[in-house]
């Protein structure tokens, strides 16, 4: 099934079962590399600076921040939502691989859900900071209380934002958490160390593999997966509704769910990408990240990248079509020749036209190449985000309200900051837990003879 | 109680141990694999009832979340949103659907966890540690109505099968 000429072989040369557990579990047993503590030492300073960031918006205020009375969503719902969009390549991998049955996922899997718990905790920060007065955040709970009792606003998409990302966290950490339980187990019955082996003991709640276990989890697995399925589509689609439920120009289109979608997968995959090739590299992993599995990813943004690039393409079409004079100034002048034009053509170059670059062979299977590329989309998509948000607010109806808008060093540190959590978390799941799944890579790779 | 063990390092030599012991009418009381091989699990397996938990679960959060928005936005607060009716329904759907998917999920995990009695930190009853690494386990129980010659003959059945290893043990499976 994996032996195709499409997707190539499963792992590159043939391997023994005790193999796979040492090639891909190896960092959790031997020693960091120099790298990995050069590689910590960044993304702590990278963190630090986020925390005065966060500390100086909380103690100081949102004044710290460079909104203003239009642009009253900047970098904060910018890198939220390009956080989020990162954040949805571990679930569409889960899908993939347990409700599409690709096989060729089940070498990202566990690396993608890492990244999207990591991605969506980090997004999740930054409509939290925005609140203003953070402490005050279980406002948004649906509680009783002493306020009439005044219940939330079920029919606001910011309410149902709030209920998307818990969700979608609970969700993807659990599924990451019960997806590794069998490798768990593997780590505490090979550690030689004791506090390693009481940890993975611990956390592997008793796993033996035994028929039950195996039959039980499967089927819970099978469950979890088919509930994310859509889940993955619902959650962009709802950040998307933040802004179409609006009024503003350039925010209130019916497009924009499905191109919120499309636009995460990309990134996400984009991302998931930029990790696994220096994963490969940097734990010699070559023989299980194969070139014919970051081919698979490639051709996914190659779709990814054509439906971007529709989009953009339709929503200027509306916009002319609608005859509407403010959706005309705002897709057609302002963004396509104004004063966002640079951000707008950076963000079509990157997004629309950079991967096509995929549809060679070459190109495709070169692993400089895909990195290049892999960052280019996630620069594009980061831009994508801030045509959004900030062309559309600094020029609404009244052009004595417009402005424009830069972010401070607050901004810049929160932003920085979540690089921070993002790398800090990526490099303790590297050295602590196996980026592939050993059992799948086991069962996929095997040439039954049944 | 005492089971015989066999030792296998690949699950196609325990498939066809599998085939032949159930030829010979020998329950098998369980087998540990490093992964879910399906042909092992097609075999020896039943098939759960998870997905029926999870069924009622969904079930239970469509209710519980309709109730809930209904009380609250139109019994307990009605509060009025530029005219708009209290029984807002097609809005409620979203909250409805995420609640759905989130107490489905968090039900599965629950009844998965007490159908297989897992919680962190509990001790597991490894019958060889390499179980969860290379080496496939079987374990027969040897019943008291089976004498040693068949105990026996079973030894040999495994080896003849490939196992690397068959011994006795004495073990409390659940």
């Amino acid at each position: 099934m994996i032996n195709t000429l499409v997707r190539g072989t499963f792992t590159a040369r043939e391997k023994s079962f005790r193999q796979v557990t040492d090639d891909i579990a190896r960092p959790t047993y031997s020693n960091a590399a120099k790298w990995w503590y050069v590689a910590m030492g960044i993304a702590t300073l990278m963190l630090l600076f986020g925390l005065w960031a966060i500390y100086t918006s909380i103690a100081v205020g949102l004044g710290t921040w460079g909104l203003n009375n239009s642009v009253a969503w900047g970098w904060d719902i910018i890198n939220f939502v390009w956080w989020i969009g990162i954040g949805h390549a571990g679930t569409a991998f889960t899908i993939f691989l347990i409700v599409f049955r690709a096989k060729w996922a089940a070498i990202f899997n566990r690396t993608a859900e890492a990244m999207t718990v990591l991605a969506v905790a980090c997004a999740g920060l930054f409509p939290a900071l925005h609140l203003g007065r953070i402490w005050l955040i279980f406002f948004i709970l649906p509680y009783p209380n002493t306020r009439g009792p005044l219940w939330v606003n079920f029919n606001s998409p910011l309410f149902w934002d709030v209920l998307a990302i818990t969700t979608y966290l609970t969700l993807s950490l659990t599924l990451w958490y019960f997806g590794m339980l069998p490798d768990l187990a593997t780590l505490r019955d090979r550690s030689k160390s004791k506090i390693a082996k009481a940890v993975y003991g611990f956390f592997s709640m008793g796993w033996v593999g035994s028929v039950k276990n195996w039959i039980r989890y499967e089927a819970m697995i099978k469950v979890l997966g088919g509930l994310a399925a859509p889940l993955v589509i619902s959650v962009h689609s709802i950040v998307a509704l933040d802004f179409a439920i609006s009024v503003i120009p350039g925010w209130h289109t019916t497009i924009l769910p499905p191109y919120f979608f499309v636009g995460a997968i990309f990134s996400g995959f984009a991302m998931v990408m930029t990790l696994t090739i220096f994963i490969r590299k940097l734990y010699n992993l070559q023989d299980y990240i194969t070139i014919p599995h970051l081919e698979s990813i490639a051709r996914v943004l190659i779709f990814g990248s054509l439906v971007i690039g529709l989009a953009y393409l339709t929503e200027m079409f509306v916009a002319w079509y609608s005859g509407w004079e403010f959706e005309m100034f705002t897709f057609l002048k302002n963004r396509a020749t104004g004063e966002y034009r640079t951000a707008f053509w950076i963000m079509v170059f990157c997004n629309a036209l950079v991967p096509q670059l995929f549809w060679f062979r070459k190109i495709r299977t070169s692993i400089a190449w895909m990195l290049i590329i892999s960052i280019i989309i996630n620069i594009g998509m980061w831009y994508e985000r801030f045509i959004i948000v900030v062309s559309s607010l600094s020029h609404t109806f009244l052009p004595a309200t417009w402005t424009s808008y830069s972010p401070t060093i607050v901004d810049i540190g929160i932003y920085v900051g979540t690089f921070g959590i993002f790398f800090t978390g990526i490099l303790l799941f590297l050295k602590y837990i196996p980026s592939i799944a050993i059992n799948e890579t086991k069962a996929f790779s095997k040439k039954s003879s049944h | 109680m005492q089971h015989i063990i066999g030792i296998f390092d690949n699950d196609d030599k325990v498939v066809d141990a599998i085939h032949l012991l159930k030829k010979q009418n020998i329950a098998i009381a369980d087998v540990h694999a490093p992964f879910g091989s399906h042909h092992i699990l097609r075999d020896l397996g039943k098939e759960s009832r998870i997905p029926y938990g999870s069924v009622l679960s969904g079930a239970f959060a469509i209710i519980a979340t309709f109730s809930f928005i209904y009380w609250t936005s139109v019994i307990n607060y009605p509060l009025l949103i530029g005219g708009k009716p209290t029984f807002a329904f097609p809005s409620w759907v979203v909250t409805i659907y995420l609640m759905t998917i989130l107490l489905t999920f968090v039900g599965t995990v629950i009844i998965f966890q007490m159908r297989t009695k897992m919680m962190f930190g509990n001790k597991a009853p490894i019958v060889h540690d390499e179980s969860t690494d290379d080496k496939f386990i079987m374990i027969i129980e040897q019943t008291k109505d089976m004498t040693d010659q068949q105990v026996d003959k079973i030894k040999k059945l495994l080896v003849d099968q490939g196992a690397l290893e068959v011994k006795m043990q004495d073990l409390q499976i659940a």
